[in-house]
């Protein structure tokens, strides 16, 4: 797996944007937070993919409502550096987010955890779309009448019947 | 002195409001029409007024007569004409204004389509009006009174419009789209109104109430997608779409409103629907009024708002207000619109309605769960959640297929009973369509499950709704032995609003496939490059030529030259920084170059002392969105435009519902 | 009257409103810091025009600490700064506090200082920003009252209120 990111990387020859290289001598461990590192380190095309994968679920704190990956706020591009660093030492999709909810809270994560109350998001629109599908069912199958002849139409009607004489060809 | 002219005027058309909202009520009480003439001529006046006032701000904004508080909030003697113009509706005050003159402007046209039609229902759909009118006169006159005097000294310089806004043209016409959208729905809601009032409903009435959706409808679908392109013209992230909600505030009311149009279609054949076609058209107003709310109380924050208001609690005591009486209003009167009839057979055109209708109000459910959803959980723990575009596009993207799905199916079944091989028939050839299209789609590069889907799902809607239009053609041609010509004029002739809904189901094709590929296969790069260096993204080279600094009146601007390559190019895009008076931060124009299948897309990060940070989007079929909406467009007004009145007033209208 | 209509309607219309009501007592831009009571994540930062010289978090232990975000395009801290100035002044051998400078240039900070009455405490240069990412700063200026132990007590959303500052501190020492 690690061979073919590293054989697509070098195949690709990106343009890397200057990463804050020397920020990593001085910079934060988020070790402790979050632990090691459990994918593999990262560069190039598949560096940046897997950085907007998890850029895009972290909301920019100032814009209020767009994801980091896309605002162009400092503050959002900012973000999106530390996400790339994070990316390119094999912190994975979940540790990154875990860590910016450590610092920002659950605020930060765009998909609320579907953990807790938060799976009435998913599960309500699950719901109403089955309890429709019942009313629908029972209006459909239970009040028919039973051997109900074709339902009858306002008779003449005359482009109706053209409409459905068209159909029957 | 136009302050007070504009205060004056206001107070007359609130009056006026007022006071054809209680003629109009007693005209429907005692059947009066001396009363109905009376409510006709208040609600003239209403529009009179309002239109007034727009002309009187208008003319205080270009005089730059900075006595009158909303000028000198948004004026600046800096702005070029049009941005002083159109600043009218660049701020909350006088963005009531715009909202007034267009409610004066539907209600006139009800008022005139009106006088002298369905004298039962009339007074009490134009009384309603007049007290939702009377609302926003009152808003104009009170508690957002844009006419009121600046406390002195009165400054001789504003500080101009939010610069958000001066700094792209769509910003001119995408407010003015929605509201005539968000306005509009006045109408039908009074008419639905006015039918529970009056406790009947007949066909003539349910066939206007869906030309009163269609008109709104067209102009908020215009305005959704004029905002996600000024979106993706100026906010220079790349999108178009960002599920923010405001944008979900306009969102909710089109998935209700199209449902409503597709409920509506039902009850002139059958009556089952009646009593839920207006419940539809009662809550698409509702939401265009919590929309309303969302974008001015500040209890939601997004780009779009208009921050720290006070007209938030009124507007809220006004929305609980027509929540409540809405509700008991439909519990006292829906039975009296529940028509007799049989349920629709399992496989049949109006089980597609219905299905359609269920996943229309599902999905607008969902949305307003997940817009509200931070809201909730603050209310009951506060804890701080977000609820963005994963989500929502986790949602939306299912429905929204199988809502494809349904336009295919839907107008491929015939009414009521079919047997089973006249279904087989209806669906085989546009089965084999689908999968000619998703094989297409594979050659074409398009590997992954759910853009499969999506386009195949396209191709069977697309196959059905083109024999949908063309079956009636070739049937003329061969039984009356008409030329293609004449068969397709007199085709059109007898079901132009059903061809205008045909057209209207292409341009929704087109839009949700352009949504779904570009989201799909979008993909972005960010660069710092030095003057004369290139860089490559894709099939793309990016040179950068050069940045230069403009002087404008109103702001500055860093246009940077970027000289690109590749497919269909090459061509150049400047992409800019503009620095607005009076702003903090700079705003970044991006450029666009918009080629048939993919927009090469530059927006400038940052302009260092050697470097320019650029970020570049390939972003395939986004064109398409603006050429589905034109579709759309089409549709609307074939099926809008007027018809010539046949017949005596109120007779069964000949019409094919689709 | 049809009950099942009125009663889903209440239902669906009351819950509705009151949880747009409840948004109005609450500013949408503010968000609680989840790290209060939490460890302060460690940071080691340069001075500004501090010859290489660095500044760790860790080796405050002993004594409150009090880290300020800032930057010179942020207006709020300009009048924030005088503030923070006489509040180290005061606490001065008491208290450390910190500027930490985001998303900024060095000529700018140092412009910034000298025309806003210079510096009574170290200011920090927050390389690549990773300072700012993990203590959660959103909109400036943004400031965290670390105890000796190290772990945050407080965060101040905008200009710090002496006052609040004070309070804080007296119960700290």
């Amino acid at each position: 797996m690690i061979a073919l990111l590293l054989g697509l990387a070098v195949a690709q020859e990106p343009v890397v944007p200057e990463p804050a290289a020397s920020a990593d001598a001085v910079g934060l461990d988020p070790t402790p937070i979050i632990g090691e590192p459990i994918d593999a380190e990262l560069i190039g095309e598949a560096l940046e993919v897997a950085t907007r994968e998890t850029a895009q679920k972290l909301r920019c704190p100032t814009c209020q409502g767009s994801s980091v990956a896309e605002s162009p706020a400092e503050g959002a591009r900012a973000m999106k550096a530390e996400v790339r660093k994070m990316r390119a030492r094999g912190y994975s999709d979940r540790q990154v987010l875990d860590f910016f909810e450590a610092a920002y809270g659950e605020f930060i994560l765009l998909e609320p955890r579907n953990e807790g109350a938060n799976r009435a998001l998913w599960y309500a629109p699950v719901a109403l779309v089955g309890l429709g599908m019942a009313a629908a069912a029972a209006t459909v199958l239970g009040r028919r009448k039973p051997a109900a002849a074709p339902t009858p139409r306002t008779p003449g009607d005359p482009y109706l019947d053209r409409v459905d004489r068209e159909l029957d060809r | 002195m136009l302050g007070r002219l504009g205060e004056v005027i206001t107070l007359l058309g609130l009056a006026a409001a007022v006071a054809g909202g209680v003629t109009g009520y007693a005209a429907g009480r005692t059947g009066s029409h001396a009363l109905l003439r009376a409510t006709q001529r208040l609600s003239m006046t209403f529009t009179a007024a309002m239109l007034t006032i727009f002309v009187v701000m208008e003319v205080a904004l270009v005089r730059h007569d900075f006595s009158v508080s909303y000028v000198a909030k948004v004026g600046s003697t800096k702005s070029p004409l049009y941005v002083t113009i159109v600043s009218l509706w660049s701020s909350l005050e006088g963005s009531i204004i715009l909202w007034g003159a267009v409610l004066g402007i539907f209600v006139a046209v009800f008022t005139y389509w009106s006088r002298d039609r369905h004298p039962e229902t009339t007074p009490w759909a134009l009384g309603t009006m007049l007290w939702i009118c009377a609302f926003f006169a009152f808003l104009i006159a009170g508690p957002a009174n844009p006419f009121s005097p600046t406390p002195l000294p009165i400054p001789d310089e504003g500080p101009g419009p939010n610069p958000l806004l001066q700094n792209h043209v769509l910003m001119i016409i995408h407010p003015p789209m929605l509201y005539l959208g968000y306005v509009g729905m006045t109408v039908p809601f009074g008419m639905a109104i006015g039918a529970l009032l009056a406790g009947q409903l007949g066909p003539a009435w349910t066939q206007a109430l869906r030309k009163a959706l269609l008109i709104p409808w067209g102009f908020l679908t215009v305005g959704i997608i004029l905002g996600g392109w000024w979106a993706y013209a100026v906010l220079g992230w790349g999108g178009y779409w960002a599920w923010d909600p405001v944008e979900n505030a306009s969102f909710l009311p089109w998935l209700t409103a199209t449902a409503a149009l597709h409920a509506a279609m039902l009850p002139s054949r059958r009556d089952t629907m009646k009593g839920w076609t207006v419940v539809l058209v009662l809550i698409t107003f509702l939401l265009t009024l919590l929309g309303t709310f969302m974008t001015r109380s500040g209890v939601f924050n997004s780009v779009h708002s208009f921050t720290q208001s006070d007209i938030g609690p009124i507007f809220l005591i006004f929305l609980a207000f027509c929540l409540v009486g809405c509700v008991l209003l439909l519990a006292a009167r829906i039975d009296r619109l529940a028509g007799e009839g049989d349920a629709p057979h399992p496989i049949s055109r109006e089980t597609g309605f219905l299905l359609n209708n269920l996943l229309l109000v599902a999905l607008s459910f969902t949305v307003l769960v997940g817009t509200t959803y931070p809201l909730i959980i603050e209310a009951v723990n506060d804890t701080r959640l977000s609820v963005g575009e994963p989500y929502f596009n986790r949602v939306a993207m299912p429905i929204g297929i199988t809502l494809l799905f349904l336009m295919g199916v839907g107008p491929a079944l015939p009414w009521g009973e079919a047997s089973n091989r006249k279904i087989m028939q209806a669906l085989g050839p546009p089965g084999a369509a689908s999968v000619a299209v998703a094989a297409l789609g594979w050659a074409g590069g398009i590997r992954t499950p759910w853009p499969l889907v999506l386009v195949a799902t396209a191709g069977f809607a697309t196959y059905v709704t083109v024999r949908e239009m063309v079956t009636p053609v070739l049937v003329r041609m061969r039984e009356n032995k008409e030329s293609p010509l004449v068969a397709l004029s007199h085709a059109f002739e007898r079901g132009r609003r059903r061809y205008g809904g045909y057209v209207v189901h292409l341009g929704i094709i087109v839009l949700i496939v352009a949504i779904g590929i570009s989201h799909a296969y979008r993909r972005d790069q960010e660069f710092s490059i030095n003057t004369g260096e290139a860089a490559t993204f894709g099939d793309y080279t990016f040179r950068l030529v050069g940045v230069e600094s403009l002087n404008e009146a109103h702001r500055q601007r860093e246009v940077v030259t970027v000289d690109v390559t590749g497919p269909g190019g090459p061509f150049t895009l400047k992409p800019a920084l503009n620095n607005y008076s009076g702003a903090m931060n700079a705003i970044g124009s991006p450029d666009v170059r918009s080629l048939p299948t993919l927009d090469v897309y530059v927006s400038v990060l940052s302009i260092g002392t050697d470097r320019v940070g650029l970020h570049v989007y390939l972003n395939p079929a986004v064109g398409w969105l603006w050429i589905g909406m034109g579709i759309v467009i089409v549709g609307t007004v074939l099926a809008a435009w007027p018809a010539r009145r046949s017949g005596a007033v109120g007779a069964p209208i000949v019409e094919a519902p689709s | 009257m049809n009950w099942k209509v009125l009663v889903a309607g209440l239902l669906l219309v009351v819950p509705l409103v009151w949880v747009l009501g409840s948004g109005f007592g609450s500013d949408p831009s503010y968000i609680p810091s989840p790290l209060i009571g939490k460890a302060a994540p460690e940071f080691e930062l340069p001075v500004l025009d501090g010859g290489g010289q660095t500044v760790r978090l860790s080796s405050l232990r002993g004594k409150p600490v009090v880290v300020n975000f800032w930057a010179t395009w942020c207006a709020t801290c300009e009048t924030e700064h005088p503030i923070l100035l006489s509040l180290a002044r005061t606490y001065e051998g008491r208290v450390q506090f910190l500027g930490i400078a985001y998303l900024d240039t060095e000529p700018k900070l140092r412009a910034w200082l000298l025309r806003n009455g210079g510096s009574a405490f170290p200011a920090l240069i927050d390389v690549g920003s990773a300072a700012a990412v993990a203590y959660g700063v959103g909109r400036l200026p943004e400031s965290y009252l670390i105890d000796g132990g190290g772990v945050i007590r407080q965060k101040y959303f905008g200009a710090v209120d002496a006052g609040k500052v004070i309070d804080d501190l007296e119960a700290l020492l």
